[in-house]
């Protein structure tokens, strides 16, 4: 809210600190000060009162008290003119509170033969200074009254008001309101508004209606003060997208107290600015007396949290600063609360007063005495640490994207319906582009990688992140790695995301890793993403992981991936499952290897794991290992055919192996590669 | 004549002259060859010494073992010299040019967020934090109401919130893998702060507790250079019998220290969340500007900061002393316990450290910003 420091100046019976030093005093030990900017002969301050003080800081009298508690002034009391009512000749009104829970107290007063004029110079200037448009005394007053006392007040035209009847009740839904600023709203159901006889005239504690306005032919009006439940205000502001300074002040909560002496105020204000008139009626309908609070708070408290011992006289002197009355000796102070200051409830509260007004510089910088206990670590962390490590070695860089997904993703990426079902959906998404919680880390991952491929001919990147879906009633989180590898001219992406995954796996100690065949199945959400043939399930001990493969070719045409991409996203819970952080040394073996190769003519979609079954099966305990070193198919080999070459490894633990052992079990690998009709050993 | 003592001296530096003005190995073998092979001269002549009266044999017997030995000697030293500006002089031919890039190895990185996270999780733990982390789609109660947080009340609206439809045919959700259920059908949402993890660690976790847990958060909001629908923050925790804020400021002073590796110290000032009484924002001196607010550049001119604009702080975060209602929320007597909590915006500290100056370019997935780091 805007302030004039001119007008805060009125209030303080001393002279206050310039208005740089205001700021800083403000900013140390109130509120931030967005801005202070110089006007002819004033200075403005953009204050960001916080939530909890609204309701006695949104004011120049409440901002000024707060001043001069921080700066251990005084403020002067505020000139009032009696609200008692003297005979006249006007019908009485009639106030109806229908639900008393919504209106806390409702102060009202009768005004008759009002000169509605322009207002004096003084009102016009307060006003304007703060961005106010002068529109006549008696709006002005109102004005002048919220501002300065943060209390809304709303003066009808009492001639508008028909059948001399107000009832404050509950909106339907559907019904209709014209305010003072030319708007229609239809409103929805359970909105504070006032009803004469006939009509809706009063958006209550939000704008004023058009019907009952002050005009320049008003003779007399009725100048209201209300309290009203802030709740209901709240909702009543966000339900509608409308909001006013005065809804902003009601669902903040307003002091009921506040009411009466606001009115009073504004007769002052209105006999100053020569309104004539005379108070014919007074309503006060106000069942619950709001009474001070008192708090009981302890010296010791006060050091306990703070870490600071503030002096007992000080604790006093702060205490009264703010409008408090305390009584009891030594440290055990009973501490009487203004209704002003509804946000004090708590010990706690008072603490807080005393802390910054007393100056959090005063506060030392120390550190805790604690248990030397160290905490336990947390493993699904070290995990995500691990992985990020081990696939940053393998050249891949991570990136972070979206949680979202757009609207136009499900279609983008092939989704069926009953992966559509899956979605979690957001019920106020901020743009179309961000509709949906990512339902796996493809999407955006692939979007990223998409990007770049513009810029860049070779690309590994990964990202360790959470996915979401619904799991039948329940909301699914699922921490997921998910890592995309591409590189213009290569034709088979798979094996470069099948080489990471085991080196992911390798890196966290999963043993035992085996690949199936993927096939697009519906117990696979989200499985048009993948390519038909070139795409498998990684399984360790028998269980899914995670899925590696080329990203299908429908979905690269539609994100325009310029090559071929291949993918792996693998589920972290699973990693963790399997991953084991521990080693054992083997002893190296002391006895030299031999390597014998073989080469074999296949049918190109023999898998290069039954070759290797056989090898190893036939060549039992000395062959070591067996390494694929060449595959090709093209030229100069049959049509439908594949060359496939193995280095198999000979090597025994406790002697070297002599020619012949290594001749007699490679020409029996040989032996039974050969009877297999479709392979052919080449020599 | 052969048997002379002058020819052996002849002999002798007739072959060092030879082997001194040799010049490559290949000559320098054949020397040694002439001189000392089976039929070198120095060898035939050792050989005749037989031929030679007692006296004379011994007179040019040791002449001749000398000028062997020396020949040896100087054979010796000029092979090793020799082998030596071979290689040497091979070398210069082998010049490449060492401003051509070296091999392109494959080299992967971790983007800034992890990196600042690890930071911040190191120091930390180093002070006895433990390590949290707390669900995403986080309930109304464990985001709101269980931090003292009031529906329909205006303090909400510092926290723009993103809900959740609700699937269909369902009363009431549960969070997968949680099991509490408070007493009212749950709206949900996505967590607008890591606040929630406090309720979730308390309720599991008796105090005494140090625990930080830093992770993602999402805000309904429009985007713009400062601010992101998604972004990371990290909360802290610290219960004990007597906790209180001069040991927040210790902690976080020495958090903020570490974490620039630069001297600073940090002030409070009041702010207001509904979770702690009471409420502190914190600034950190600058780091950048030693607090003064300006640098001085190469010219010798003044100019403001560009760290913390002019004034000397940075706001860095929202704290605060636990509120009792949070303790009672989680089953913890506020007479007995007390603490602070605070909560750091991690982007923030990862632009600030890297002097990035769009929070977007963080979610942007641009190689050509993730490869700087």
């Amino acid at each position: 809210m805007l302030y004039s420091y001119n007008w805060l100046q009125h209030y303080s019976k001393y002279k206050l600190p310039q208005a740089e030093k205001l700021e800083e005093l403000l900013n140390t030990h109130s509120f931030e000060v967005e801005e202070v900017k110089k006007q002819t002969s004033d200075y403005l301050f953009d204050i960001s009162v916080l939530p909890n003080r609204s309701h006695d800081c949104l004011g120049h009298f409440g901002m000024a008290k707060e001043i001069a508690a921080i700066t251990n002034g005084k403020t002067i009391a505020l000139k009032t003119v009696s609200s008692n009512p003297r005979k006249g000749k006007l019908a009485k009104l009639t106030v109806h509170i229908q639900n008393r829970q919504m209106v806390a107290r409702y102060a009202a007063l009768v005004i008759e033969g009002i000169q509605v004029k322009p207002s004096p110079k003084k009102l016009r200037d307060r006003l304007e200074a703060v961005g106010l448009h002068s529109i006549n005394n008696v709006v002005d007053v109102t004005n002048y009254v919220m501002l300065e006392m943060g209390q809304p007040l709303h003066a009808f035209d009492y001639d508008q008001i028909e059948g001399a009847v107000m009832t404050v009740r509950e909106s339907r839904k559907g019904e209709e309101v014209e305010t003072l600023d030319d708007q229609t709203l239809s409103l929805p159901e359970g909105v504070l508004v006032i009803e004469d006889k006939n009509r809706l005239i009063d958006l209550a504690g939000i704008k004023g209606g058009k019907e009952s306005a002050i005009s320049q032919k008003t003779k007399h009006i009725v100048l209201q003060a209300a309290n009203f439940d802030p709740i209901t205000i709240y909702k009543a502001r966000k339900q509608m997208g409308y909001s006013t300074q005065a809804a902003v002040m009601y669902s903040h909560g307003i002091d009921p107290n506040l009411a009466m002496i606001s009115l009073q105020r504004a007769l002052f204000l209105l006999k100053e600015a020569e309104s004539e008139g005379k108070v014919v009626q007074v309503i006060d309908i106000y069942p619950v007396k709001r009474l001070a609070k008192k708090i009981l708070l302890h010296a010791e408290r006060i050091e306990s949290l703070l870490g600071v011992w503030v002096p007992l006289p000080e604790i006093k002197r702060i205490l009264l600063s703010i409008g408090c009355q305390v009584t009891g000796n030594g440290k055990h102070l009973r501490v009487q609360i203004p209704t002003s200051r509804m946000d004090l409830a708590i010990e706690e509260d008072l603490v807080e007063e005393i802390g910054r007004i007393y100056g959090y510089d005063q506060i030392p910088a120390v550190f805790p005495l604690a248990p030397l206990d160290p905490p336990l670590p947390n493993k699904e962390w070290l995990l995500q640490e691990s992985v990020r490590d081990a696939l940053r070695a393998s050249g891949y860089t991570e990136t972070y994207s979206y949680s979202f997904i757009s609207a136009t993703d499900p279609s983008k990426f092939l989704y069926t319906p009953s992966d559509r079902k899956k979605l979690v959906e957001l019920q106020n998404p901020i743009s179309e582009d961000f509709s949906y919680m990512r339902p796996t880390l493809l999407e955006n991952l692939l979007k990223h990688f998409s990007q770049n491929a513009r810029i860049s001919d070779e690309l590994k990147i990964f990202e360790v992140g959470k996915v979401f879906g619904l799991a039948g009633k329940n909301y699914a989180e699922t921490g997921m790695v998910a890592g995309f590898v591409g590189e213009r001219q290569l034709e088979q992406p798979f094996y470069q995301a099948k080489g990471a995954v085991a080196q992911l796996c390798e890196w966290l100690g999963i043993a035992g890793v085996w690949y199936d065949e993927y096939k697009h199945a519906a117990d696979h959400a989200y499985g048009k993403v993948w390519h038909a043939t070139r795409c498998a399930k990684i399984k360790v001990h028998g269980k899914e992981i995670g899925l590696v493969g080329e990203i299908s070719r429908h979905v690269s045409a539609n994100l325009k991936l310029p090559f071929r991409v291949a993918a792996f996203q693998i589920n972290m819970e699973m990693l963790a499952q399997f991953a084991s952080s521990e080693k054992q040394y083997q002893e190296i073996v002391k006895y030299p290897s031999v390597v014998r190769d073989v080469a074999v003519l296949v049918h190109k979609r023999t898998k290069v794991f039954e070759l290797l079954d056989a090898i190893g099966k036939a060549g039992g305990i000395l062959v070591k290992d067996i390494s694929l070193f060449d595959l090709y198919e093209g030229s100069g080999l049959p049509e439908g055919k594949k060359n496939i070459a193995f280095h198999i490894v000979y090597q025994a633990d406790d002697r070297t192996l002599t020619g012949e052992e290594i001749e007699q079990t490679q020409s029996s690998i040989i032996a039974v590669l050969e009877t297999n009709p479709q392979w052919e050993v080449r020599k | 004549m052969p048997n002379d003592s002058q020819y052996v001296e002849i002999l002798q530096s007739k072959a060092i002259t030879e082997i001194q003005s040799c010049s490559n190995l290949k000559d320098l073998e054949e020397l040694s060859h002439r001189y000392i092979g089976k039929k070198g001269e120095l060898t035939l002549l050792l050989r005749s010494l037989g031929t030679l009266d007692e006296k004379e044999r011994k007179k040019i017997g040791q002449k001749a073992n000398k000028a062997r030995e020396m020949f040896e000697r100087e054979f010796a030293k000029k092979k090793q010299h020799l082998i030596m500006h071979e290689f040497e002089s091979g070398e210069q031919d082998e010049w490449i040019d060492i401003t051509a890039p070296g091999a392109k190895l494959p080299k992967g990185h971790l983007h800034p967020l992890t990196q600042i996270q690890r930071e911040a999780k190191e120091i930390f733990q180093s002070m006895g934090f433990a390590l949290a982390d707390g669900p995403e789609i986080e309930s109304e109660w464990y985001n709101f109401d269980a931090l003292n947080i009031p529906a329909s009340h205006p303090a909400r609206d510092m926290w723009d919130t993103f809900w959740l439809k609700e699937p269909e045919n369902s009363k009431q959700n549960l969070l997968s893998g949680t099991a509490i259920l408070k007493e009212k059908p749950q709206k949900f949402l996505l967590r607008t702060h890591t606040s929630p993890v406090q309720i979730r660690y308390m309720e599991k976790i008796k105090p005494p507790l140090r625990v930080i847990a830093p992770g993602r958060i999402f805000r309904y909001e429009a985007t713009d250079a400062r601010h992101e629908i998604n972004f990371y923050q990290l909360e802290g925790l610290m219960i004990g019998k007597d906790v209180s804020a001069a040991h927040f400021k210790g902690i976080i002073q020495e958090f903020f220290k570490r974490f620039f590796e630069k001297e600073t110290v940090v002030r409070l000032r009041p702010s207001y969340f509904p979770f702690v009484e009471p409420g502190f924002e914190v600034d950190m001196r600058c780091v950048f500007c030693a607090g003064k607010g300006f640098s001085i550049n190469k010219e010798g001119q003044k100019k403001d900061c560009s760290s913390c604009g002019h004034g000397g702080w940075i706001e860095i975060m929202g704290a605060g002393m636990v509120h009792p209602n949070v303790l009672k929320a989680v089953k913890c007597d506020p007479k007995e316990w007390q603490g602070f909590a605070f909560g750091i915006g991690l982007d923030r500290l990862a632009m600030m450290k890297y002097k990035i100056n769009d929070i977007r370019l963080l979610y942007s997935g641009d190689m050509r910003f993730l490869e700087q780091f």
